[in-house]
């Protein structure tokens, strides 16, 4: 059955805020750091960008953490959310009782590596491969926060939780060699080349979406419009699109061919910019679509 | 039996009077910012201008209970009604991404956003109360909203009757050939 899709404003309709869309960044960029650093201990490659990563991931967890508590509706909702155990009881159905418990999973298996690393690092591999696959939930969950929000036709496409664990990697990856401040880029080659592939896969996967978004009838293709060529287009093409991907992509393909020394925190600061913006955009253009009910 | 709106869609029929927004007002004295039903109008100034009273429809699948994080949202059991506990709703926002009408309102919060939320009860209270022989009290007849719909376009009660009621209504126009009129009965 076809619904027939209005463009309009919900009275009393106030959207997700600056908070939860920091939230979605900051929980993608540690997830992204807590691979990183992971698999910079498994591969044996580097321990100061393990260090680097796992040191990052629980600070940026906390502090998303702290944002979602801040967007709730008071102290004592806070508290209960914090502490009464068993708050989060929908697991069956609802996407943010799940994340918060894979929420809470990482940022304790985060703090475990990052405390076996800062000491005598005894256990820090088995936690190095707990944290691998709780890394990828975390930046997956973003997503599909998102998309478990009915009703809301730009999140609804079950690609937008893979874009986002695409920009939680890229971000994570820049964020922990931007935390690392590593001189020689001989020692961080695999990276940057991982980091180059994963730029070249978000370039091409975020117009993909939106232009699939673009092609679907109703609030979907509005909201894809906006970003496109309506009141989000510079932000998404010169913000997102030149300086948060392709400035960098371009940068690092530069780096890896000609191996020359460019100042590589600049890109790295580009990819956070650009990992930031697709958040808020993707927060901030989604508009809430109208079911007519018609009998 | 299940206790829904029902909006009478075929014909025209709202004219926006108001009467629903204000006797809910009086009745459940919601906090300001919050309505619990809204009349919303598509096509505002046009000839196709159509304007509808949007109460939470209590739907048979609920798609804000199905996204609630903490089973604050609940179907009751015995009518169908869909109902928030506020003890343990923490004000995520999460029911009002969910829902396809926009039903979920919210009181100001501690911090100047958004609250806890607050949803159209059906007029029953939102905590089950039983007299002494252990049956559910239902204070109102019926919800306030539908009983003083000037135009009798949105219709509440027990989902059998008022669907049988609009079948009458669709009948009576469809056997004179009517499609677009103000009818009342």
């Amino acid at each position: 059955m076809e619904f027939p899709y209005y463009v309009m404003e919900f009275p009393g309709y106030q959207s997700w805020g600056w908070e939860i869309a920091l939230y979605i960044f900051l929980g993608g960029v540690a997830s992204g750091a807590l691979i990183t650093g992971a698999t910079a201990l498994l591969t044996g490659r580097d321990i100061k960008i393990a260090r680097s990563g796992a040191y990052l991931a629980p600070v940026l967890l906390i502090i998303g953490s702290a944002l979602l508590l801040i967007d709730l509706a008071g102290i004592k909702a806070m508290l209960r959310a914090m502490l009464v155990p068993l708050t989060f009881t929908n697991l069956t159905t609802s996407w943010m009782a799940r994340g918060a418990w894979i929420l809470l999973a990482t940022l304790l298996v985060a703090l475990a590596f990052a405390y076996s690393l800062a000491t005598d690092r005894r256990h820090s591999r088995p936690l190095a491969l707990l944290a691998l696959p709780l890394g990828i939930a975390t930046a997956l969950y973003t997503g599909l926060l998102l998309e478990g929000a009915r009703f809301v036709p730009l999140w609804g496409s079950g690609e937008l939780p893979l874009l986002f664990l695409t920009s939680a990697l890229t971000t994570g990856i820049a964020a922990t060699l931007l935390f690392a401040s590593v001189k020689e880029h001989a020692r961080v080659r695999g990276f940057l080349a991982a980091l180059f592939v994963l730029l070249l896969i978000e370039a091409v996967e975020v117009p993909l979406y939106l232009l699939a978004m673009k092609a679907q009838p109703g609030i979907a293709a509005e909201s894809a419009k906006l970003m496109l060529s309506g009141a989000y287009s510079i932000a998404f093409w010169l913000v997102l699109m030149v300086l948060g991907i392709l400035l960098p992509a371009v940068g690092l393909g530069y780096v890896l061919i000609t191996r020359k020394h460019v100042p590589l925190p600049a890109f790295f600061a580009l990819v956070l910019l650009g990992g930031l913006t697709l958040r808020f955009l993707f927060v901030q253009t989604a508009m809430k679509a109208f079911v007519v009910p018609i009998i | 039996m299940a206790k829904k709106f029902l909006l009478d869609m075929y014909v025209n029929r709202c004219l926006r009077c108001g009467g629903c927004v204000a006797v809910c007002k009086t009745q459940n004295h919601t906090p300001e910012g919050v309505n619990r039903i809204r009349v919303i109008t598509f096509d505002e100034g046009e000839p196709t201008e159509t304007n509808m009273p949007m109460p939470c429809l209590h739907c048979n699948e609920p798609p804000c209970m199905y996204v609630c994080p903490t089973k604050a949202i609940y179907k009751r059991k015995e009518d169908g009604i869909v109902l928030v506990n506020k003890d343990t709703c923490i004000g995520c926002g999460y029911c009002l991404m969910a829902c396809p009408f926009g039903a979920p309102q919210f009181e100001k919060g501690t911090f100047g956003n958004r609250g806890k939320m607050d949803k159209c009860t059906f007029c029953v209270e939102p905590y089950e109360q039983k007299d002494e022989q252990g049956r559910l009290i239902q204070l109102e007849p019926k919800p306030r909203c539908a009983m003083v719909c000037s135009t009798g376009h949105l219709l509440a009660g027990d989902a059998s009757e008022i669907s049988a009621k609009l079948r009458e209504r669709v009948g009576y126009r469809m056997s004179r050939g009517v499609e677009k009129t103000f009818l009342t009965f």
